[in-house]
């Protein structure tokens, strides 16, 4: 059973890389939009005296590189809420909880083989800007696993967060205004422009008390230290939260199977 | 274009405007709030400026009030645009879908009508964003509240242009709607920005095809140092990229209404 499901699984996850090819061509302008965002921010960066970075260990070189990687993440991921939800409000869910394979593991592994090549996609053009704009390539041979790592990490556990978001309109109405939320949330627990050693330490504190630091910082985390040591660290900080966001996504799917079924 | 019908045009714009209004009025719970999550979302966006000067004191001479009239006077513009003219983010799908045939055969231009067919709820937050940042965290004066009220209103007039422009890209290219809301975007980012340290040719580009500085960045700087040169530019850029969407509108809208849309019905 449990080899039949990986084999589906794995069946979704090249489906979604396939049907992504195609996409991507569509992202064209969000590449526009994201270089946009990355250059006002590395314009902030370069405004910032080269003394207060220094006085956290940090240069203009590693700061950027740092926000090229975060905004990878944050570009890459569908907004798979509205999916949901439209799925939900269309009625189509009644026809596919009905299937043999679970849809869950059908609609993550789908969605993560798209992320990946949504993923590579912003990566090369991410690099490419924070390249320009330092003149540096930081991002050694042996740094990039590392990051490719953490990356997919990254994605999978903000897709579950999505995937949470959208299973949740049948008892709030609409996924948009929870997203909004959690979304704004995360960019700043996250440390999605700067890094969270940076922030006060009630803030830090408070940061890493939410699962979002997985999602953004310790992706840009990578540059500021690429060692063994603190990937391991990290990789493993990110596998415990993707386990936990999974879990809640499991309690929430019954709980919406059940509502599905009950209520309609 | 005759002077009757300018003022005709004139009074159905006002009309429409009320119209907008009016569609808060029907549902002010779920308006106030949708207007306070937006407001919410611009805070914690805002909340990054924070952590910035947390760190420095100023950025090249701009200090956190600098960036908050700026980030205010870019929402409130953005609020006002698209609060007002909310077609001016759908526009392109309703020319994509054909519906915008609905617009044609009214006795009012299809522009203001297509431009006034829908509102959104949030852009009101938007639009409180301004006045909420400019009060309590720049400390504006009752003088200094009122030129960005008006530099909120120009900016707003500039967004729409922008979006009007976008949006008719359209008549020519199919499958332009998805991507035209996120070109709008684009500007956004560049509007609630500081751009002091970019490049001279990069402020060349946000002058110009991307005309983000007019919006908040030249009414700071007028705050800061005020220049007949750059007031007129804040005043008068709007109108001139209105004039500009308006015509690529209209051509658009005469090739829209052409045999050569027979084939998108077909």
């Amino acid at each position: 059973m449990t080899l039949s499901w990986l084999s589906a699984g794995g069946y979704f996850l090249r489906a979604g890389v396939r049907h992504s090819r195609g996409e991507v061509v569509f992202e064209g302008v969000y590449l526009l939009l994201m270089s946009a965002i990355l250059m006002t921010w590395i314009n902030v960066w370069a405004m910032t005296p080269d003394s207060v970075l220094a006085s956290f260990d940090l240069s203009f070189v590693q700061i950027v590189w740092y926000v090229c990687c975060t905004e990878i993440v944050a570009f890459s991921v569908p907004k798979l809420h509205r999916e949901i939800e439209l799925m939900i409000y269309e009625g189509r869910f009644a026809s596919l909880i009905s299937r043999p394979f679970p849809w869950l593991i059908e609609w993550l592994a789908g969605h993560i083989g798209q992320g990946l090549v949504f993923l590579l996609f912003f990566a090369g053009a991410s690099s490419l800007v924070a390249l320009a704009a330092t003149g540096v390539w930081l991002l050694s041979p042996s740094v990039l696993p590392f990051l490719l790592v953490h990356l997919v990490l990254a994605q999978a556990i903000w897709m579950v967060w999505m995937t949470i978001i959208g299973l949740s309109v049948p008892w709030l109405g609409s996924a948009s205004t929870l997203y909004m939320i959690v979304q704004k949330f995360a960019f700043i627990f996250g440390g999605l422009l700067l890094p969270i050693a940076l922030y006060p330490g009630w803030l830090a504190a408070l940061a890493y008390a939410t699962p979002f630091p997985a999602i953004f910082g310790v992706v840009g985390e990578v540059v500021l230290d690429p060692s063994w040591g603190h990937f391991v660290r990290a990789a493993a900080y990110q596998s415990l939260i993707l386990g936990a966001s999974l879990l809640v996504l499991l309690w929430l799917w019954r709980r919406f199977v059940t509502h599905l079924l009950q209520e309609g | 274009m005759t002077r009757y019908d300018r003022l005709h045009t004139a009074r159905v714009l006002l009309h429409l405007v009320r119209l907008s209004l009016w569609r808060i009025l029907l549902h002010p719970r779920r308006a106030l709030v949708e207007a306070a999550l937006m407001l919410f979302n611009n805070a914690m966006m805002f909340a990054n400026w924070v952590l910035i000067f947390h760190l420095v004191e100023t950025l090249r001479g701009w200090h956190l009030s600098d960036v908050a009239i700026l980030y205010g006077t870019g929402a409130t513009a953005f609020g006002l645009a698209t609060g007002i003219f909310g077609g001016v983010r759908n526009l392109a799908f309703e020319i994509e879908s054909g519906r915008f045939d609905n617009c044609l055969c009214r006795p009012v231009p299809p522009l203001a009508l297509g431009l006034s067919g829908s509102t959104s709820l949030h852009a009101w937050g938007d639009a409180l964003t301004g006045p909420v940042l400019w009060i309590l965290v720049a400390g504006v004066s009752v003088g200094e509240f009122g030129f960005l009220l008006l530099a909120a209103v120009l900016g707003a007039v500039l967004i729409g242009s922008f979006g009007i422009l976008i949006q008719s890209l359209a008549f020519w290219l199919s499958g332009t709607a998805r991507q035209s809301d996120t070109l709008l975007f684009i500007l956004i980012s560049f509007v609630v920005m500081p751009m002091h340290n970019m490049p001279v040719l990069f402020k060349l580009f946000l002058f110009t095809l991307v005309p983000a500085g007019f919006v908040a960045f030249l009414p700071v700087e007028l705050l800061q140092h005020f220049s007949g040169e750059k007031f007129a530019a804040v005043a008068l850029a709007p109108f001139a990229f209105l004039l500009i969407a308006v015509g690529v509108f209209q051509l658009g809208l005469r090739r829209y209404t052409g045999a050569s849309t027979l084939r998108t019905a077909l």
